[in-house]
This record gives structure tokens, sequence and C-alpha cells, in this order.
């Protein structure tokens, strides 16, 4: 005979279940939450609208096209400071009380190398779509993180062949002092090193740097070539600010990383007028896949995909790959999935690379040319298949 | 280090030119605080928007016809802030005002986001002031020596408006002794009407001036008003004087430290005003608006 106690017991554990039921069925029948992080405050918010307005369409564009087994992604905006802290927290609440499974967004270097150790107690993937320190594809790996834009390794080993052929030996360098900027130096340094030439001057400015004069004045004793890799505001206030000095006048090649953008290009002029900057995209490459995107995007926000949309479509495009294949969206299924995934991208069917999560694709160099129009646009002068410019995955990188 | 960098002539000039900026909206700030003991936390967004107001109206007109309307729009909202803010507050504890003044610029922010957009945008100068001249064996922005020259040309009108006029040698008492002052008969509403005008027009001023110089983006309102701050407090608060002192030497430890001591350049600042804190607390200047 039951004991009050133990129908008491019995009736709570009925009700729990009956309670959990539905909420399980809610998880995996419902839209398939996806969080994007965006930063509202310094110079990386400048970008943050255009981010948000990539992301909304690119999911859009994807669910028009039937999601993924049925189901509809659902998008989730966390705004936060800018800070790897505020990212962290940013990134938390989208896990424990958004309940997303996956997060992208406006993820800076330093932002993915705080998320990184904590992705695995917060149940979530990070496909990275923005930061490039080439730390988080060798000492911080990590089982739920991967990368589908391109990382300062895969810029500087593409820029490679661009670089002989300008014939420079000497470069002095101006970048981010942050790990994005430092990250890069030591790569392009290496290069240049490599090749049997010299890097004579590396600046750093910080962030939000409101006069560049004084970096200016020490690059007027040019070398054969400069090379910037300064981003969003500082970017801007420095093309404006070597203009008036007549700056980039005074070298015979200007490459730049992150600086001469596809989407800060009308708001450069011509500031930035013959810069060869490193572009992962643009709208005229060929494809199917690709020109009905750019038509799809086109429609929606009445002007053309940027690199960084496209970077968000890789991140989409590959999550959606792996949920399909398995066939689930829990966070571990996926994962696994995740690896070794083909992808149909609008680049081209793509691979994530299994021994360091990374998308294996394609890079370019475009240089900032005269439009027919009168405005400045991009010319890509080199576009390199994933394959022949990604390194080898580095042994420390063991992402398990 | 670079120590042979420290003597170009165009590294002088960059400080210079750093500095004129700064002064001027430090004046507007110091001039509110001096009067009406309220520091504006606004003064920023204000600057902000004269920025994106410059690169308006100067598309309309032109950057000269931006120079003189911006200004005068910024201080007719100068009018509204006073009546409509200061004015109705001016019982209430410091803190309570410069909350609300915070809370403006968190208005004020977004409302410009809403309407120019969160790209940068590129100022360029007028055709009289673009390029570069040769100053002494170094090519040199012309927009930047133009930018000195009012800076330096503000500095003395506005030490001539203190030391030679009714109304300034009134600004200067009611900020030493207001309840003086009012007791011989200036009226100090009046006064504080014409400073706030003066203050919020000054940053309208430097707004536009900032256009062609640095890049006129929602972030520009926020990172210069830390500066700004740095320069009144190191002035000495409500110090006109001070706060030229304190622009032009931010100026030269902000060039010489980025040459020197580039890793720790953007920290400069801040040690100064450690240093001026502990040494003289008061500030460099010899009291409020003089």
């Amino acid at each position: 005979m039951m004991t009050f106690a133990l129908r008491l017991r019995l009736a709570f554990t009925a009700a729990a279940l009956t309670l959990a039921v539905p909420m399980a069925t809610a998880q995996t029948q419902g839209p398939i939450k996806i969080g994007l992080l965006t930063i509202d405050s310094g110079p990386f918010a400048t970008h943050a609208k255009l981010i948000e307005e990539g992301a909304k369409t690119t999911i859009d564009i994807l669910n028009a096209e039937g999601g993924v087994s049925g189901r509809k992604f659902e998008l989730i905006v966390q705004a936060h400071t800018g800070s790897p802290a505020s990212a962290v927290a940013a990134a938390t609440k989208l896990a424990q009380q958004s309940g997303v499974s996956m997060i992208t967004g406006q993820t800076l270097s330093s932002h993915s190398l705080a998320l990184v150790p904590k992705l695995e107690s917060l149940n979530v993937l990070l496909i990275d779509a923005y930061s490039q320190s080439n730390d988080l594809m060798t000492k911080s790996c990590a089982a739920n993180y991967f990368r589908v834009n391109t990382p300062d390794a895969l810029t500087t080993k593409m820029m490679e062949s661009y670089v002989k052929s300008t014939g420079s030996k000497t470069w002095n360098l101006i970048g981010a002092d942050y790990a994005a900027g430092h990250s890069f130096a030591k790569g392009f340094t290496d290069l240049i090193q490599g090749m049997g030439g010299q890097v004579q001057q590396s600046l750093f400015a910080p962030t939000g740097t409101t006069d560049f004069g004084s970096n200016i004045s020490q690059l007027s004793k040019p070398t054969d070539a400069l090379v910037v890799t300064l981003f969003m505001s500082d970017g801007s206030t420095f093309a404006k600010q070597q203009k008036q000095f007549g700056l980039f006048e005074k070298y015979k090649q200007v490459i730049g990383n992150g600086f001469a953008t596809d989407f800060q290009l009308e708001g450069h002029g011509d500031n930035v007028l013959g810069v060869v900057n490193s572009l992962s995209y643009v709208p005229e490459l060929p494809g199917a896949r690709n020109a009905w995107f750019v038509k799809e995007f086109e429609s929606r926000t009445k002007r053309k995909p940027f690199y960084n949309d496209a970077d968000l479509m890789l991140a989409f495009e590959s999550f959606r790959a792996a949920v399909a294949k398995a066939k689930s969206t829990e966070v571990s299924a996926v994962r696994k999935a995740m690896e070794g995934v083909k992808v149909p991208s609008i680049i081209g069917e793509l691979e994530v690379r299994a021994a360091d999560h990374h998308l294996i694709r394609s890079h370019g160099m475009a240089q900032v040319v005269r439009a027919p129009n009168g405005k400045t646009m991009f010319q890509m002068k080199v576009y390199t298949p994933g394959p022949e410019i990604f390194p080898a995955p580095n042994p420390e990188c063991k992402p398990v | 280090m670079n120590f042979d960098q420290l003597l170009s002539i165009s590294q002088l000039a960059n400080a210079l030119a750093l500095a004129s900026l700064l002064t001027i909206l430090a004046s507007g700030l110091a001039l509110i605080f001096g009067l009406r003991d309220v520091m504006n936390f606004a003064h920023g967004a204000l600057y902000m928007l004269g920025a994106y107001l410059g690169f308006s109206v100067g598309k309309v007109f032109s950057f000269w016809g931006a120079l003189v309307l911006v200004p005068m729009v910024l201080a007719l909202l100068g009018v509204v802030f006073e009546l409509g803010v200061l004015r109705p507050l001016q019982k209430r504890a410091h803190m309570d005002v410069a909350l609300v003044t915070f809370g403006l610029a968190l208005i004020i922010g977004p409302a410009v986001h809403k309407i120019w957009g969160t790209i940068p945008i590129s100022v360029e100068p007028p055709p009289s002031l673009s390029g570069s001249v040769t100053l002494f064996g170094e090519f040199y922005p012309v927009y930047r020596l133009f930018l000195i020259g009012v800076g330096f040309s503000t500095c003395v009108a506005l030490a001539a408006w203190l030391k030679y006029t009714r109304s300034g040698m009134h600004t200067r008492a009611v900020s030493q002794q207001p309840h003086v002052a009012r007791m011989m008969g200036v009226n100090t509403d009046r006064l504080s009407l014409l400073v706030v005008c003066l203050g919020t027009g000054f940053s309208g001023l430097a707004g536009v001036l900032a256009g062609p110089y640095l890049s006129v983006d929602p972030g520009m309102g926020a990172t210069i008003l830390i500066s700004c701050l740095i320069v009144v407090v190191v002035g000495g608060l409500g110090s006109i004087g001070g706060a030229i002192a304190a622009a032009v030497i931010y100026g030269f430890i902000q060039v010489i430290g980025t040459i020197l001591l580039p890793s720790l350049a953007v920290l400069v600042p801040y040690m100064l005003l450690f240093i001026v804190l502990l040494w003289r607390p008061q500030g460099l200047g010899g009291g409020r608006v003089s």
C-alpha cells in the first residue's frame, strides 16, 4: 500500500513529466534560435547596424529558401559595449536566457579569445565570422569554436604572391594596438623577412585615436611600401589625415588589411584610391548561387552585399549544413556534424576542416579604382582558392 | 625611441592643432562650469551634433557657411538648454544636474545615429584649405594650420571679452562671488543665458572644425569628452586660462607619448591628470573664469 508521501512524490513526478514533454517538443520543433552579438559603443559601433542588417537579411533569405529540415531560423540580437567581458556576458545571456544553440556576429579577436573557454559550459557553438587572430587556429582552438571568415594567417599567405609582384623590399607598417593588429603585424613581418625584405617601422595606434598626425609624420620617411591595418572609424580618420599630408603619394605601394573595406568605401572617397586591400568577397564573383544571393540581398536592402554579409551567410550556411547532417539541433550533435561538413555556399562547395574547425575558403586582393560613375570601386586583382592558401592545421590546435 | 622626431616642426604643429580643437571645446565646458557650477556631460554629444550638422549644412551651402551657421544653431540650442534644463534645476544638487546632462547626451547620440547613420563620414576641407604647404622644409596640411589659427584667435577673443567688456567682467564676478555680484545688480539669469549659449556655440564651432580634421562618426563625442574633461580638470575647474594651458600641455604630451612610448601613449593623459591632482589639486589655472 502506497504511503501518502510516496503518492505525493509520484504525483509531482507525473506533473513534471507532463510539463517537460511540451517544453522538449518546443525546443525540437520551434524555430532554430541563433544569437547575434553586436557592439554598441566605441569605434566598432559604427559597424553594428550593418552587421545586424546583414544577419537579418541573410537569415530571411535562408528562411525563404526553406530553412533546414522544415524549420526556420530565428535571429536574436544582443548588443554589448565592446569589451571582452561584456561580450562574455552577452553570450551568456544569449545561451542561458534566450536558448540559442549557435552564436555569431561582431566578435573581435579579443572577444572570441575570451569566449572560447566558456563555450562548452554554455552549451553553445560560436561560428566566428569576424575575428582574425591566428591564436584561434593554434593554441586557442576549442571544441565548440568554428571560423568561416579569413584569419590573418590566410591574409598574409594570400598576400605573399602579391607582395612579391610589387618588388618592394622595405616596408613600414601601421596597425591597431590590439590583438588583431599585432597578430597581423607579426605575420606580415615574418612574411617580408622570409622574402629577404625588412619592415623598418611598425607603429601601433590605440583604438579611438583622434589625431594620427604624429604617426603620419613618423611614416613620412618612406620606404618602398606601406601596409595599413586600421579598422572602422580609426581607418577613416587615418585615411583622411594621410591625404592631407600626402602620405600615400610618398610610397610606391600601399596595401591595406581591413582598412579600405567595401562598406566604408563611399565614406573614404578618394582617400584610399589606389590602395590594394585584402578582400574575401565581391558581389561580382562567379556562380549561380552567388548571383541569386546578390539579387535576393539587393531586393531586400537596396544595396549589394558586403564581405561581412557574405561571411555571415557562410556562417549560417555552414550551420545549416551541419544541422541537416546531424538531423538535430542538439549542440554536441551539430558540433560533431560541423567537422568535415560539405557546405554548398555562395562562393562554391566548401568544407569545414575537422582538424582546426576552419572553413577552407578562398580569399583575394582588390584594388580601389575609379568607377565609371566617378566614385570608387573594388577591382579584384587576385582571388585564390582556400586549399592553396590555408596553412596546414597547427599541431597546437586540438579542438577536442 | 625616435628622439629625432621630437624636433620635427610637423610634430610641434600636430600638438598645436590638437590643442586648438581641445581649447575651443574645453573653453565652452569651463565657461558653463564657471558660471553654472555644472559639469555638462552633454558637451561631447553637442560637439558631435555640430560635426554632423556641419557636414549637412556644408553640403547645402559651403564649409564657410557651416562655420557661421552651425555655432549659431548650437547657441540657440543653448537657449533651450539653459531655459529648459539648467534654470529649472538650479537649486538641485550638482549630481542631479550632471546626471540630467548625461541623460541628454544619451538622447542626442542615438538621435544623431538615426538621422545620419552609423558609418563614419569623411568631410573634406574647402578647396582653399586643402593640400599641403612647405613648413620649414616639411610638408604640412593647410587645414591644420588654419585650425591652429582659429584656436589661437578664439583664445584671444575670449580673453579680450572677459577682460575688456562689461559682460565679461560680470561673468568673472558671478563665477567668483555670485551672491555679491547679484547684490551689486548683475542680472545673473541673463548672464547665464549668454554664457551657456557661448559654451554650446563653441561646441558647434569645434564640431564643424573637427569635420575635415577628424572622422565624423558616432563615437567622436564620447572620445573627445574624456580628453576635454581631463583638460578642464588639469586646467582648474572653470578656469579658461588654465584650460588653454592644459590643452596645449595635453597636445604636446600626446604627441611626445606617441613618439617615445607608443604602447603607453593612451595612458599619458591620465598620468598627467593623476600627477596634477596630486601636486596641485586646484589645477593649473588661477581660479574660476580667469
